[in-house]
């Protein structure tokens, strides 16, 4: 009897306890796993929101260099302004307009011939500023006296001295930072320590070399420093005085730099992409204050600089952004008790990898839109993986109806989604964008079907192909190279590895061989010997050292050896993709003052951000809303090398950008030497003609292509024979398209 | 006369406490039953459930198509591929494994001496991951492999063996490693269920080891055939992971088993025709089970 009870409360005590465990109740939230709650009512309120801060109004000759705060704890913009050659203060004033003076510290005709690489107040209360020589490579600093009338150089013996030594040159060091100490020393950040920062007393001696990640930034306060250490895992706050490391806190860093605060009560704050995080004294959890995710600290072009606290109470925070796009930027955030903690608005989006340009029209839309939130989830993100898997788990949530609300479909299986009637028909929001010419007719166009649109890129690039004008005409079919080839006894161009000669080669011409889902067998061992020639005149190899093989399914590689080899006469032609205007400084370096051309590939483009909206989502209007906004100037106009904007306005914008002073240079192990600059404006008109005459988007099926590459480049090796190769992927791709 | 009790009443009372006790224990049977009962019909019953409705609709709009997907299933060819291919496999696979594996018990059985030292050896490749073992046979049976290396040596030219028929030979060799020790477990309980006094007085009556085997061993093996029998077909299906693991979606065509085309439905959200092979797979499952059931059923 007493078993039967001892058995009975066992059972007991073991339902109550799942029943318990079955709890809806769930405490536990992620960025991306947050509900929607419909009940508003009972949700809890307060979240920090954004504001930005209005800069002074520049002039287009001026740049903004530096965003300090002043001792009265007032924003000081520092400008440079280029015609008069001549730093501006703007000084906010309360009424937060701006008042513009001349710091004669730095307006001293000794710094008129030098560059500033950086600046700061000290905590002695006095400016400092860093300055290069680049004729000489030389820099020094100086600090401001007489309440910033003039400025004196500070002795530091150890700018003068070779920091590196490269056969000729000489190259001294060179200030990426600097700091300053309560008792006046110096915190300095040079580029060739590595990672280090250097600790010198006021007098110029080095007292101190602290290792730290310098590329996380630094900052100081009183006696300590404050940087991320070596190993990029953790904060650390290093007292100068006692040259002792007085506290570490472990972090996980996020992209785009990081900027530190530490509080009177040594609360320790650090702002990065992933929002504002605070640490209390000798505590162990990270609290966030504002979460990234929901402001555009999390946007791809905003770099963080520097992090200060206000004086709201709740305590209010400004940030010093720098964007790649539009400048500098001041961004307050401010607690609102009235709004609701988590927006009532949820977007879901989905990706298998990291989407630059929606990364940023995600913190864009959310800065506009405050009751937005917009939950991206990139199930792959950066990482390499089984892409079958992600693929098999969207499929599962798509089945059950709970598939995001925007899905962007690089990598997934499009043209299934769309037979099964997953996606929804967009052309009522992507029609009116290309009717009315607010985005690219012409790209738009490659995506209707019987009147509809299911998909449409973010961006896209152009692949080309370069060289003697003669080759640019012979490129509209694989027979039609090797005719060209087979014409001349020079080589047709640079050799590349099998994998990226048969991979760029599939993309143009796989319809050559494989129409309506039928393999032709005639067709496609024609197709196989044309490539195997092509591979043979080029010397096309398992391995190439000059070309990257990080990303091995990157189309259209080209080489430093093509490159030359082209310039030098070698080669008849080249292919390369072109993503932004800065991806064809080569280009248009190579065809200067020379017979050589380019041209588009069969008027061919890759698109890339194929974005589609899930027809069973549960915030049609809203994720209608956000697909719109996708395509918009705004969103477009950002430069995240992912490829050309597909707004019409946005390509023009950067079709039209001047020189922006970007020079790079390549060599080979030959010797050869090649520099290139800001194409001209005549090259950028005419690219952007050529970029609004592409109509062919090249479609890319991975399973396909990894079966038909398996199989192809053993043939191009030689390890099977014509028939074999053409059998072993009959095979295989009739499986394939049977299923 | 004295009178004798009403047996009648007693009968009664005794058939009345008879059936409380049976109830007693239907329900103790009932109660112990229920948490995999409940777990099956969670994970298991209710999901196929799904699956035969899903088997007669679209994929996503969810609109009742009749038998058109079973229709397009059995008109398609990369199905009728992997059911050739798997049938084969099963076919070929199961009849060797069972005679290997006995015969490789009834060696133990009759060879004590380190019967313990080679149990575990050919139970070992039991416990090696899929993903270890399949990188062996890469490193094996890979063109330049090692196999290829050893045959070279011998003058014989190597052969590609993943994109050949020879495919379907690997896989069957794989199978068959991974699950002898297991099956020659089974049999030697099987062996050590049999009464030795059977033997000696099998024995003593003059006959041979053969007509042991033949007349004892073989017709008290019987019953163990059956559940052998099914594990080592349910273990059969198994073998998708090495075949995916080697060759990946689209492996040589020899080895294109139901589960590829499963897994590559499943990718490209193929779900009706899914389901509907699904069905017919577990129609052609439980049929089998049946006959083998009677025939276990008419041998007992």
């Amino acid at each position: 009897m007493k078993k039967r009870t001892t058995a009975y409360f066992l059972v007991l005590v073991l339902i109550v306890t799942s029943l318990l465990g079955c709890s809806r109740k769930n405490n536990i939230r992620t960025d991306e796993q947050i509900t929607p709650d419909k009940d508003t009512s009972v949700q809890e309120k307060g979240r920090y929101l954004e504001k930005k801060v209005d800069l002074p109004e520049l002039k287009k000759s001026e740049s903004i260099l530096k965003i300090l705060r002043n001792k009265e704890k007032k924003f000081e913009v520092y400008a440079y302004d280029e015609a008069k050659s001549l730093y501006n203060c703007y000084t906010q004033k309360d009424d937060m307009s701006w008042s513009r003076s001349e710091p004669g510290w730095l307006n001293q005709k000794d710094l008129k011939k030098v560059s500033l690489t950086s600046m700061c107040l000290g905590q002695d209360g006095n400016y400092y500023a860093g300055f290069t020589d680049y004729s000489t490579t030389k820099s020094f600093l100086v600090k401001s006296e007489d309440n910033g009338s003039r400025s004196k150089k500070v002795d530091l013996p150890y700018l003068l001295k070779p920091a590196k030594k490269v056969k000729k040159a000489t190259y001294y060091p060179s200030v990426n930072g600097i700091q300053v100490l309560a008792d006046g020393s110096l915190v300095l950040l040079d580029m060739w320590q590595g990672n280090n920062l250097l600790v010198f007393s006021p007098d110029g001696k080095q007292q101190d070399k602290i290792p730290a990640d310098t590329q996380k930034n630094f900052t100081v306060t009183g006696s300590t420093v404050i940087a991320a250490n070596e190993s990029d895992s953790g904060i650390f706050l290093y007292d100068t005085q006692s040259k002792s490391t007085t506290k570490t806190y472990d972090y996980t860093y996020n992209d785009n730099g990081a900027a530190y605060a530490l509080l009177d009560d040594q609360t320790l704050l650090v702002g990065d992409s992933a929002g504002i995080q605070r640490m209390i004294k000798d505590g162990t959890m990270w609290e966030k204050t504002v979460d990234g995710s929901l402001t555009s600290m999390s946007m791809p072009t905003t770099y963080i600089q520097d992090l200060f606290v206000g004086g709201e109470s709740p305590e209010d925070y400004y940030g010093v952004f720098s964007d790649s796009g539009s400048g500098f930027k001041l961004l307050h955030f401010i607690f609102d008790k009235n709004v609701s903690a988590i927006p009532s608005n949820q977007l879901t989006v989905y990706s298998l990898k990291e989407n630059k340009t929606l990364r940023q029209a995600i913190s864009l839309y959310q800065g506009e839109n405050p009751d937005t939130q917009i939950n991206y989830v990139a199930a792959m993100g950066e990482e390499e993986g089984n892409v079958s898997d992600y693929i098999k788990a969207l499929n599962t949530e798509l089945l059950a109806g709970n598939g995001a609300d925007i899905i962007l479909l690089d990598g997934l299986p499009a043209d299934s989604y769309i037979e099964k009637g997953v996606l929804a028909d967009i052309s009522d929001i992507i029609k009116p964008l290309a009717d009315s010419g607010e985005i690219l007719s012409n790209i738009a166009g490659g995506y209707e079907t019987d009147g509809k649109i299911y998909q449409m890129p973010l961006r896209f690039s152009i692949p080309v192909i370069y060289g003697k004008k003669d080759a640019l005409t012979h490129v509209s079919d694989l027979k039609d190279i090797v005719d060209y080839m087979k014409s001349s006894s020079v080589p047709y161009s640079g050799p590349l590895t099998y994998h990226q000669l048969t991979r760029s080669y599939l993309a143009l011409y796989r319809e050559e061989f494989l129409t309506d889902k039928r393999l032709s067998d005639d067709k496609f061992s024609a197709f196989l010997k044309n490539l195997k020639a092509v591979a043979e005149n080029t010397g096309a190899a398992e391995t190439m050292k000059d070309i990257n093989n990080s990303n091995k399914n990157k189309l259209f590689w080209d080489s430093t050896t093509t490159f030359f080899g082209i310039k030098n006469g070698k080669f008849q032609a080249g292919m390369t993709q072109i993503t932004n205007i800065s991806s064809s400084m080569m280009l248009f370096a190579l065809l200067k003052d020379t017979t050589l051309d380019y041209g588009s590939l069969n008027s061919t483009f890759l698109p890339s951000g194929m974005a589609g909206l899930n027809k069973s989502g549960k915030n049609q209007d809203a994720a209608k809303a956000f697909l719109k906004f996708l395509y918009s100037k705004e969103v477009q106009d950002a430069d995240l090398y992912d490829g050309f904007p597909v707004n019409g306005a946005s390509l023009k914008k950067w079709a039209e950008e001047d020189d922006k002073g970007i020079s790079i240079a390549t060599s080979d192990s030959d010797g050869n030497y090649f520099t290139a600059e800001w194409p001209g404006k005549e090259d950028r008109l005419r690219l952007y003609d050529t970029l609004q005459s592409l109509n062919k988007p090249i479609k890319i099926n991975e399973e396909l292509d990894n079966i038909l590459t398996e199989q192809i480049i053993p043939y191009l090796k030689g390890d099977i024979d014509l028939n074999q190769a053409v059998s072993a992927v009959k095979t295989k791709v009739s499986t394939y398209l049977s299923e | 006369m004295k009178k004798s009790a009403p047996l009648i009443p007693f009968v009664k009372k005794k058939n009345r406490q008879k059936n409380l006790l049976q109830q007693k224990e239907a329900r103790k049977a009932w109660l112990f039953l229920l948490p995999s009962l409940l777990g099956i019909t969670v994970f298991v019953l209710l999901p196929f459930s799904d699956v035969i409705r899903r088997s007669f609709c679209e994929a996503m709009s969810q609109s009742f198509t009749g038998l058109s997907n079973y229709k397009t299933v059995l008109a398609n060819e990369a199905f009728r591929l992997a059911v050739k291919n798997t049938l084969r496999f099963v076919l070929i696979c199961i009849p060797l494994l069972l005679c290997l594996s006995l015969m490789l018990a009834l060696l133990l059985y009759s060879q004590l001496k380190h019967a313990g030292f080679f149990k575990t050896s050919f139970m070992i490749p039991l416990a090696i991951p899929a993903a270890s073992m399949v990188l062996l046979w890469k490193l094996l049976f890979h063109e330049r492999g090692l196999l290829n290396m050893l045959l070279l040596h011998l003058g014989i030219t190597g052969i590609d063996y993943m994109n050949t028929d020879k495919a379907f030979y690997v896989l069957v060799f794989s199978y068959l490693w991974k699950n002898i020790g297991y099956d020659m477990v089974l049999w030697l309980s099987g062996l050590n269920g049999i009464n030795p006094s059977l033997y000696e007085a099998a024995g003593a009556d003059g006959a041979g080891p053969w007509q042991k085997f033949r007349y004892i061993t073989l017709p008290l093996l019987s019953p163990s055939l059956f559940m052998i029998g099914i594990l080592s077909f349910i273990n059969s299906f198994k073998v998708y992971r090495e075949a995916y693991l080697i060759s990946g979606n689209y492996p040589h065509e020899s080895i294109y088993l139901l589960q590829h085309l499963f897994n590559n439905w499943f990718t490209s959200l193929d779900i009706q025709k899914m389901s509907a092979a699904a069905v017919l797979y577990v129609l052609f499952f439980v049929g089998l089970l049946s006959v083998l059931q009677i025939f276990d059923r008419e041998s007992e």
